[in-house]
This record gives C-alpha cells, sequence and structure tokens, in this order.
C-alpha cells in the first residue's frame, strides 16, 4: 500500500457560474515512503490544485486521496491530521511570512500542533538549520530577510511540522541559480536524512529529472504519464505536447541515442552526462554529428 | 468561501442591456430608484416591478443570480416587516392576540406598510443589481465620472475620485484571491480559523491580515511606480482609446422610461385607492 494516494482525482472551480473551469481531470498517482515524487506541467496544467487536493485544502468534486489506507476526507478529525502529516508550502511561500521575529514564525506551525515548548524549539532549529537560515536571522522581522532568505524561511515553517509528506509548489520560482539550488539540495538532504517522502512541483524538467524517483506529467488537468523519469524523457512526444522543454543535456543524449548508439539517456547531470561520452568514446564510438 | 459574494459583481453575457451605454444605464438606474419611493400605492409599484421585470429579462442573467442577491436582505426584511405589521396601526383591524399578556394587533395599515416596504427594498436592490451585473467596474466608475463631472466647476476633482475608485474595484477580486491563498497557506500549518472563542478568533485572524496588509502596502507602490513610468499624472489633458457614444438602444430605454414615469404618474393620481376597496371587498 502507498503512503499517499490519490484516485481518480477530479477538481472544478466555479460550478454553476460562467467561469467554471475545471482544473483536475481524472488523476490517479501515488507516493511510497521515502520516494521524491515530481509534478511536471505547463501553467494552467492543474498542479497546484492537485497538490492542495492531496493536504485536504481543496475538496475534490469527486474522487479520493488516502493516507495510509485511510480516507483524508473521513471526517473533521482524518482531516485535521492530514494538514499536520502532510505539509504543504505554497507557491511563493514568503507571502505568508507574518510574526514579529523569523523564529516566531517558523514555530507557528508546531505550535499549532499543540507540541510543548521544547519540542518546538527543537524543531525550529534543526528546520532553520535544514534549510540553511543561519541562527542570527531568527531573532530578525521576517520582513527584514532578503528573497531567498524570506523563501527558506517559509519552508523551514513547514518543515518544522516534521510532515510523513513535504509538498513543495514550484519552491525555486522567482529564485536566482544559487537560491535554486540550496532549495534543491536542501529537499534531498531532508529527504536521506529523514526518509521524508517528498512531493515536488515545478515546469523545471532539470530540476525533476535530477531528483526525482518518478514523475507525474500533467497536460490540461490531465495525468498523461507516471513513470520514472528516464522512461518519460525517452518518450520526446508526451514531453513536447505537455507544452515542457527537455534539458539540453537530455535532448543531446536523444539525439545520438536516434543515431543508433547504444546511449543511456537518464544521466540528467553534466558529470554523468561526460562520463557516458567517455565510456561512449572508449568503446570505439564516433561522437561527432 | 470567499466566492459567494455577489451584490456588486459583472457577469459577463452579451444582451442589449451589457450594450448600452454606462452613463445612460447609471443615470435610469437612480432615476428608477427615485420612481420607486414616488410610487405611492400597489397600482403604481406594479407597473414599476413589471418595468424592472421585463429589464431584467433582457440582461440575460440568469435570475438564479437575482435572487442570489436578494438572500442577504432576508433577516433585515423580516425584521422590520414584523415590525412594521405589530406598530402600524391604521385602517381596519384584522386580527388581535395576547401573547405574555401583551395585545398585539394587526391592522389592514400595517400589512400595506409591510408589504410595501419589503416590495421597494427587493425592488431597489434587483434594479441595483442590474446595473452592477451588466456593466463593468472599468464602464461604470468611468460613467460616473463623466456624470459627474459638472462638479469641476466647483473645483472637486472628479477624476481623482473616478480613478481611486476604479483602483479599487479593480483590486477587490484580486485581494479576495490573496485573501484566499493566505487562508490556506496558513490552514497548511495548522491555523484554526473555524473555532474558538471570539478572542482567540481575533487572534486566528492575525496571521491573515499582516501578510495582506504587507502585500496591499507593496502592490500599492508598485501601482502607483507602473502608473508614473506611463507618465500617469491626473486627469488633466488625458483622451480616451474608448468613447462614449449614445445609440438607438439608449434613446429607446429613455423612451421606455418615460413612459413608465407616466404610468406611475398615472397610476398614482387616479387608481389611488382602487386595490385597497379591492382588499377592503374581499375581507
Ligand atoms: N481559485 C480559482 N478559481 C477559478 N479558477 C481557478 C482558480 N485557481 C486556478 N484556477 C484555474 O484552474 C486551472 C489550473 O490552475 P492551477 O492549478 O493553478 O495550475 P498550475 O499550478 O499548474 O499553474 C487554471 O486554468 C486556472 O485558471
Ligand atoms: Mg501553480
Amino acid at each position: 500500500m502507498a503512503l499517499l494516494e490519490a484516485q481518480k482525482l477530479e477538481y472544478i472551480y466555479s460550478q454553476k457560474t460562467p467561469f467554471v473551469k475545471q482544473a483536475v481531470k481524472g488523476v490517479d498517482f501515488c507516493v511510497e515512503k521515502g520516494e521524491i515524487v515530481g509534478i511536471i506541467g505547463h501553467t494552467g496544467s492543474g498542479k497546484s490544485t492537485l497538490v492542495q487536493m492531496l493536504n485536504g485544502l481543496l475538496k475534490p468534486t469527486s474522487g479520493s486521496v488516502t493516507l495510509n489506507g485511510e480516507d483524508i476526507f473521513a471526517n473533521k478529525k482524518s482531516l485535521h491530521d492530514a494538514r499536520f502529516k502532510i505539509g504543504l508550502v505554497f507557491q511563493y511561500p514568503e507571502y505568508q511570512l507574518f510574526d514579529e521575529t523569523v523564529y516566531k514564525d517558523i514555530s507557528f506551525g508546531p505550535s499549532n500542533m499543540g507540541l510543548e515548548k521544547d519540542e518546538i524549539d527543537r524543531r525550529v532549529i534543526s528546520a532553520s538549520k535544514l534549510v540553511g537560515l543561519p541562527p542570527h536571522l531568527l531573532n530578525k522581522s521576517p520582513f527584514d530577510l532578503s528573497g531567498g532568505e524570506k523563501r527558506r524561511a517559509a519552508i523551514a515553517g513547514v518543515v518544522a511540522m516534521e510532515p510523513e509528506i513535504l509538498i513543495l509548489d514550484e519552491p525555486t520560482a522567482g529564485l536566482d541559480p544559487k537560491g535554486r539550488q540550496r532549495i534543491l539540495d536542501m529537499i534531498v538532504e531532508l529527504n536521506k536524512t529523514t526518509n521524508t517522502s517528498v512531493v515536488i512541483v515545478s515546469h523545471n524538467m532539470e530540476d525533476i529529472a535530477k531528483l526525482c524517483n518518478k514523475v507525474l506529467v500533467l497536460k490540461g488537468g490531465e495525468a498523461v504519464a507516471f513513470d520514472t523519469p528516464e522512461k518519460i524523457f525517452a518518450e520526446t512526444d508526451i514531453v513536447e505536447q505537455s507544452g515542457l522543454i527537455l534539458p539540453a543535456l537530455t535532448k543531446m543524449l536523444i539525439s545520438l541515442k536516434n543515431k543508433g548508439l547504444p546511449v543511456n539517456i537518464a544521466n540528467f547531470s553534466v558529470n554523468d552526462a561526460v562520463k557516458e561520452l567517455i565510456r561512449l568514446k572508449k568503446e570505439g564510438y564516433k561522437l561527432d554529428a | 468561501m470567499l466566492n459567494d459574494i455577489t451584490f456588486g459583481q459583472f457577469f459577463p453575457c452579451s444582451s442589449p442591456i451589457h450594450k448600452m451605454d454606462a452613463r445612460v444605464k447609471l443615470i435610469l438606474t437612480v432615476a428608477f430608484i427615485a420612481l420607486i419611493f414616488v410610487s405611492q400605492n400597489f397600482a403604481a409599484l406594479l407597473c414599476t416591478a413589471v418595468g424592472l421585470f421585463i429589464y431584467v429579462m433582457l440582461t440575460n442573467v440568469p435570475v438564479r443570480m437575482y435572487i442570489k442577491s436578494l438572500k442577504p436582505l432576508i433577516i433585515i426584511v423580516g425584521i422590520t416587516s414584523i415590525l412594521n405589521l405589530l406598530y402600524v396601526k391604521s385602517g381596519q383591524e384584522l386580527f388581535a392576540f395576547d401573547i405574555f399578556g401583551w395585545n398585539l394587533s394587526v391592522t389592514l395599515g400595517g400589512v400595506t406598510t409591510a408589504i410595501y416596504m419589503t416590495l421597494r427594498v427587493c425592488l431597489l436592490v434587483i434594479a441595483g443589481s442590474v446595473l452592477t451585473y451588466t456593466t463593468s467596474a472599468t464602464e461604470l466608475t468611468d460613467a460616473i465620472e463623466r456624470v459627474l463631472s459638472p462638479l469641476n466647476l466647483i473645483k472637486i476633482d472628479v477624476h481623482s475620485f473616478a480613478m481611486m475608485m476604479t483602483i479599487a474595484l479593480r483590486f477587490i477580486p484580486t485581494l479576495i484571491e490573496e485573501t484566499d491563498k493566505i487562508m490556506s497557506a496558513q490552514k497548511a500549518r495548522g491555523a484554526d480559523l473555524e473555532s474558538g472563542g471570539i478572542k482567540s478568533r481575533l487572534k486566528a485572524l492575525i496571521p491573515i491580515l499582516i501578510p495582506l496588509l504587507v502585500s496591499s502596502f507593496r502592490r500599492a507602490l508598485e501601482l502607483a511606480d507602473a502608473m508614473e513610468c506611463r507618465c500617469y499624472h491626473g486627469g488633466e489633458g488625458r483622451t480616451r482609446v474608448k468613447q462614449m457614444k449614445l445609440a438607438f438602444r439608449d434613446y429607446f430605454a429613455i423612451v421606455c422610461f418615460v413612459v413608465l414615469i407616466g404610468a406611475v404618474v398615472i397610476s398614482n393620481i387616479y387608481l389611488e385607492g382602487i386595490i385597497y376597496a379591492l382588499i377592503t371587498v374581499i375581507i
């Protein structure tokens, strides 16, 4: 049994008005313990709507979400528990900072869980360490931080709740390359050290390819594929029809493969790709176009 | 949850009323509201109701939207109706009863006052809804600016007020959306907005109001910069892309309205008492 399972999820916005809009259409998908799952899709493909249903913020028009086999919408208590067990970091989470100090803001979630003071303190410290916020920032006002720091403080606010599954909606949107890398590194570290499952929403294929065990591709609210990144990227059509752009590296490897070389396209970092090319060269293949 | 605010929301669809000149709609609506209050008897009110009904039918907006706009009024109208029924003492006494030693009676005058009041309030709200359902916020403020432009003569800066109103109206949906988002985000962090006493509920608002205020200020500053970058410096010498021009349908609407005024005046003068008489006969 999967840790988190979504079945035939549908969501319709503004039903019975002229603005009616079906944002999610019959999506099935699941997350296992310790996995990193990516959700990719063009803007407006329903990614944000989908993840809000996964932690019970939006009630699906039809379909079900189960956590450890239990329906999270069964009753008030299960819904309440799901909020804490499935942590959701919204798109541009820095806009939700509100408290006097960064420390207090990060402790908002844990204290809503009714934890002891010592436990809250431990969680705030470890979450801010994980996201890379230096301790001297904890006593500052969140509004005095830089953009990247705000983002990390906001993520720490959800990480401090120590959810079983952490969902991040476009966590790197609008950040500089360095800030982006920091967030991605943080996600990997969290996953490795605590075995927390992670769902990461993005429209950047490169990030997804490097990080994820499995990828869900959304197009116009429908799931067009749910598989390992290697298999999905091998199907160039699916990716391009969904309005996404393959990483340049993958494109190159694919074009080599199309020329008949026995290349493994599942090399998503520059280092791996170079190694792969060197291996091919040693085996005596000609690599020039 | 915040999507239920309907009064004052534009309902985009195609109809002759949507296409009418916003100035004409605005003036006719104000005049119509005046007409509701000068309608002195049932016959006159019936005329205005029929007039409004035809107008509503022409808008292509589902009737359910109008009913929705009346919903918030039920309590107020209900309470005032009951008070009117019990306290207006004129005309024939219909029936009397005792509650807790109070001697209460309902008179014909009370019944008619209550019905008048309910009818008038409903007509008024529906007339206002037609205007806002069929006119976009920009059209409406534009119309207000033009209709009030004579006030420039007495040194009132109509343009600035209209611009402020346009901006305020423009940002209502944005603010609602933003509030929704922030509420969801804080709920995801376990914020409890729905239970507890008054004090804890007020406290629960802080994590929502502060981010909302901060982002409103940020937005306002950005908007001001953007407007200045496009050389906005008030209304002086500003020209418009969309010129408003009266079309046949506008003149037709005005003629219809004048006919309606005529009908109401005639009813007021000549039909006084007819329906009273009818009711008295029936009773
Ligand atoms: N609150 C809302 N009301 C109405 N429609 C919405 C709302 N939020 C999103 N939508 C619509 O639902 C679709 C999916 O949106 P979203 O889930 O935000 O996509 P993504 O996160 O992939 O960009 C879009 O077409 C969007 O316009
Ligand atoms: Mg989104």
